[in-house]
């Protein structure tokens, strides 16, 4: 009796999950159908399910609107912001985790970079960057790209870092290395999964900031999101491109996601959380 | 190996935060040619008798506390009756992650299209049950609900894994104890299962807080503050203020009462994941 009914208590729960899953996949199933559909299915209603899948979409957006520039600057832009901010934060994570340089105030205050709002210094650092006349530049944008990824840096990799026992630091001194070359040959590839995992997460970060490629990008140098934001205006709705856009900008992201999935948690809370 | 990083930090961060706060002391239009000019508390005396700016500090905490306190209740439901693993729950669990790793800019334009009044899915969807649907984004009243289930969207599946991990956390040979000692399923919960689980709900709490608090992406794409300012969060109304009216002193004390309000708040959180 007690078997039957947690076993029927089991079964509501996997219902709820599948309408769960189902109120999460409709919004990303639904952009993906319109992405198919030409201007007259995208207005019918009812709206259709089944159809002739057309590509007219994705034609518009790449080859008319030129989307792959965007696709291009976000891409370099990501790439350089995450490879700077695993270079610098990797290094600070480790020598804070075996040598405790910084104390705790150190780690306190790049935490405390997290919390604090981009909006913040948007003013400032717009002020500045035009007058070094890096505005509408990669530089301004990667820059600041690599604020935002080196605090997420230097937690997550402090987390890995502790995770090695300190023995093989010294088995490695005692072989010969020197401080930096033990962490480049010996902890480095020790903490490989972890540090892939930190890149993705950092890449996907900067392929999604809006706040800071808005006010820093222009006509020359434009991310996927600020030229997405700005494709839909009011006058005129192109839905079918839009969702062109929408699909092509997430396929990345969404195989990215699969393949860290474990990580996730533990990246989204900074470490806070296994 | 930590001096670049200081340095970044220093020249990046540190710099434009000292520099905005002189600003709030000023007054600067970027658009004239004149320098600033120091106006003492000229900035604070305004906000404090801007309408613009109390509305929007509402329109932010109504926005926070609804989006936040629904995450966690939906969140903390969802954890606490899926946390016993299964194959089917794992392949649940990986889809569920996937919004909350788009590009909030695109998610935004992906609701703008389904609350969009004409071919929208949501209020033909609606229509199917009877019901008609507002104009969601081109009317006060239901513009923030509609950015508010955006969020919502997004976000409750981060609060069911970060529990759900809580959970999977938890020692078994407590239950075990309790179970032995007779005690009740809901007295297991209340002594034993949320007290454990306070340190992964302050987490997820203090996370949402910070980051509904500062919201921008989806506001921005689907209404840009709009109708009528009913969605008006605290960084849309300091990003106007700052760039497209280009009063950078007025603006900087507007961000200095974001940055204000989240460091304490945080505060506060952080001093109760102490006790």
């Amino acid at each position: 009796m007690g078997e039957r009914k947690k076993g029927r208590g089991h079964i509501w729960i996997d219902i709820v999950l599948v309408l769960v899953v189902l109120i999460v996949l409709f919004p990303l199933v639904w952009i993906l159908l319109t992405s198919f559909k030409d201007r007259f299915l995208i207005a019918a209603t009812p709206p259709k399910i089944f159809f002739r899948p057309v590509l007219d979409n994705y034609y518009t957006v790449f080859f008319r609107d030129a989307f792959y520039k965007f696709f291009k600057d976000s891409l370099i832009i990501a790439v350089c912001s995450t490879g700077i901010a695993l270079f610098l934060g990797s290094m600070t994570a480790y020598s804070m985790t075996r040598y405790r340089v910084g104390g705790d105030f150190l780690p306190f205050w790049i935490l405390s970079i997290r919390m604090f709002p981009p909006i913040a210094i948007i003013l400032p650092i717009y002020i500045i960057m035009r007058k070094l006349h890096l505005l509408d530049t990669y530089y301004a944008v990667i820059i600041m790209h690599t604020l935002v990824n080196l605090p997420f840096v230097v937690w997550l990799m402090s987390g890995f870092f502790r995770e090695v026992p300190n023995e093989i630091d010294e088995a490695a001194k005692i072989d010969g290395c020197s401080v930096f070359s033990a962490f480049l040959r010996v902890i480095l590839p020790i903490v490989l999964p972890g540090l892939l995992a930190t890149t993705i997460f950092c890449f996907i970060t900067s392929w999604n900031e809006f706040l800071f490629a808005l006010v820093l990008s222009g006509r020359r140098v434009t991310t996927l999101p600020v030229a997405a934001a700005f494709y839909v205006t009011d006058r005129d709705i192109l839905w079918g491109p839009m969702a062109a856009v929408g699909v092509t900008a997430s396929i990345p992201i969404i195989i990215f996601t699969i393949l860290i999935q474990k990580h996730l948690v533990r990246g989204l809370t900074y470490g806070a959380v296994k | 190996m930590a001096i670049p990083t200081v340095l970044f930090l220093l020249a990046i961060c540190i710099y434009p935060l000292l520099n905005s706060l002189y600003l709030t002391f000023n007054e600067w239009s970027l658009t004239s040619n004149k320098p600033p000019k120091w106006i003492w508390l000229g900035n604070f005396w305004e906000l404090i008798r801007d309408d613009r700016f109390w509305s929007s500090l509402k329109t932010t905490a109504v926005f926070t506390a609804g989006v936040v306190s629904i995450e966690m209740c939906i969140g903390m439901l969802l954890a606490l009756s899926a946390s016993r693993n299964t194959k089917f729950r794992q392949v649940c669990r990986s889809i569920i992650l996937i919004p909350m790793m788009i590009t909030p800019v695109v998610l935004g334009l992906i609701w703008k299209y389904m609350f969009n009044p004409e071919n929208g899915i949501i209020n033909y969807l609606l229509g199917l049950i009877g019901i008609n649907g507002p104009i969601w984004l081109g009317e006060p009243a239901p513009a923030l609900p509609a950015v508010m289930i955006v969020d919502i969207w997004q976000w409750t599946p981060f609060v069911f894994l970060l529990l759900l991990s809580g959970i999977a956390s938890l020692p078994p040979e407590v239950f075990e104890a309790a179970r032995v000692d007779g005690a009740s399923p809901r007295q297991m919960f209340r002594y034993i299962t949320l007290p454990l689980l306070m340190p992964f709900m302050l987490v997820a709490l203090l996370i949402r807080f910070i980051d509904s608090f500062k919201i921008f992406d989806t506001i921005f794409v689907m209404t840009r503050g709009g109708p009528a300012n009913a969605t008006e969060s605290l960084s849309i109304y300091t990003y106007k203020v700052g760039l497209n009216f280009f009063r950078m002193g007025y603006a900087a004390t507007l961000s200095y009462v974001i940055l204000i309000i989240i460091t304490f708040a945080s505060q506060q959180f952080l001093k109760l994941e102490k006790r």
